[in-house]
């Protein structure tokens, strides 16, 4: 059965689209079925990483969950585009009209969209985790994504307001007796070095940390031009994502 | 791939109904404790900030040393 995880953060710009596209892709590494849904509606970026056209996405989410298109119409399989040797990573887009977005917005998601579309994707594909890129921010909306999902996994960068935001998102999702799990992202070089850093955040938050990825230039140069691991296996920031899928195949699902 | 096209049905949905009023119940109720939020947060960044003191004066020691052995 496929699981849901659902990607977030407090704040916009704290990389989950970059870590939502090269985590997919490591899991496809390890020979996983991996499906990325772009959630984050108001400002979609996964399709420029996974570098999919306006042209391939003729159908979109948005049409899935108006009921306008089957789910098979709308899935894009990205594993031969990427040149994986094993694994396969499937890509649903949602669409960039401006009025599409706003119907969506204003009807919202339900709860039965995540659980229909993760079981789906399984039933259909033989998916073993779906990957919700979500939009930020602590909202009706985006909790509603983050509490259908099975899994929450918090981006944090390590200034005051990201932690004070994803320390009461952590919050509000224990009480809801959500699986919450933190990876730290754009971490000051210095501060990454810091072994104590992974317990000190867990300890504040409550929330275990899986991950630490510091803050290299390389991805920012990159620009979002295709999937940054693929092109560079042997980068630090590979090595870090890689440690995050690990935990993710020992640990969920 | 299954030969069997699926589709999104749209139902009347309770259950999201129900999660919605209690996300909005959790935020604001959340919300009211917003200054011990802050206190656990700015003592969280002090022992931040002595962790990477101690990190610094390490690194320093270890180049003193470096310097010493030649």
């Amino acid at each position: 059965m496929a699981v849901g995880i659902a990607i977030h953060s407090y704040r916009g710009g704290t990389g989950k689209s970059t870590t939502t596209a090269n985590l997919a892709v490591m899991l496809a590494l390890y020979g996983k079925k991996v499906a990325t849904v772009d959630l984050d509606l108001t400002s979609p970026g996964l399709h420029v990483i996974y570098q999919v056209s306006q042209s391939m996405m003729k159908v979109t989410l948005n049409d899935y969950v108006f009921g306008r298109a089957a789910l098979e119409d709308i899935v894009i399989d990205l594993t031969n585009q990427l040149g994986l040797p094993k694994g396969r990573i499937y890509f649903l887009g949602a669409s960039m009209k401006p009025e599409e977005i706003a119907k969506l917005l204003k009807e919202g998601y339900s709860e039965q969209f995540f659980r229909e579309v993760t079981k789906q994707l399984g039933e259909a594909y033989g998916v073993d985790y779906v990957i919700f890129d979500t939009h930020p921010g602590l909202n009706e909306d985006t909790l509603l994504a983050v509490l259908s999902s099975d899994v929450s996994m918090m981006m944090m960068r390590m200034d005051k307001q990201d932690i004070t935001g994803t320390y009461v998102t952590a919050q509000v999702l224990r009480k809801f007796n959500k699986t919450s799990y933190v990876v730290l992202n754009m971490v000051p070089p210095n501060m990454a070095k810091a072994v104590e850093i992974r317990s000190e955040v867990s300890k504040l938050l409550g929330v275990p940390v899986i991950g630490v990825v510091p803050f290299y230039p390389e991805i920012l140069q990159h620009r979002s031009r295709g999937v940054f691991i693929l092109k560079h296996p042997k980068h630090q920031y590979t090595l870090r994502i890689k440690e995050v899928a690990e935990f993710i195949i020992n640990n969920i699902g | 791939m299954t030969s069997r096209k699926h589709y999104l049905t749209r139902t009347r949905d309770s259950r999201t109904q129900e999660l919605r009023r209690k996300i909005s119940d959790t935020l604001l109720s959340t919300q009211v404790n917003m200054d011990e939020v802050e206190k656990k947060v700015s003592s969280f960044e002090k022992r931040l900030e002595e962790i990477l003191y101690r990190l610094d004066d390490l690194e320093n020691r270890l180049k003193k040393l470096e310097e010493i052995l030649g």
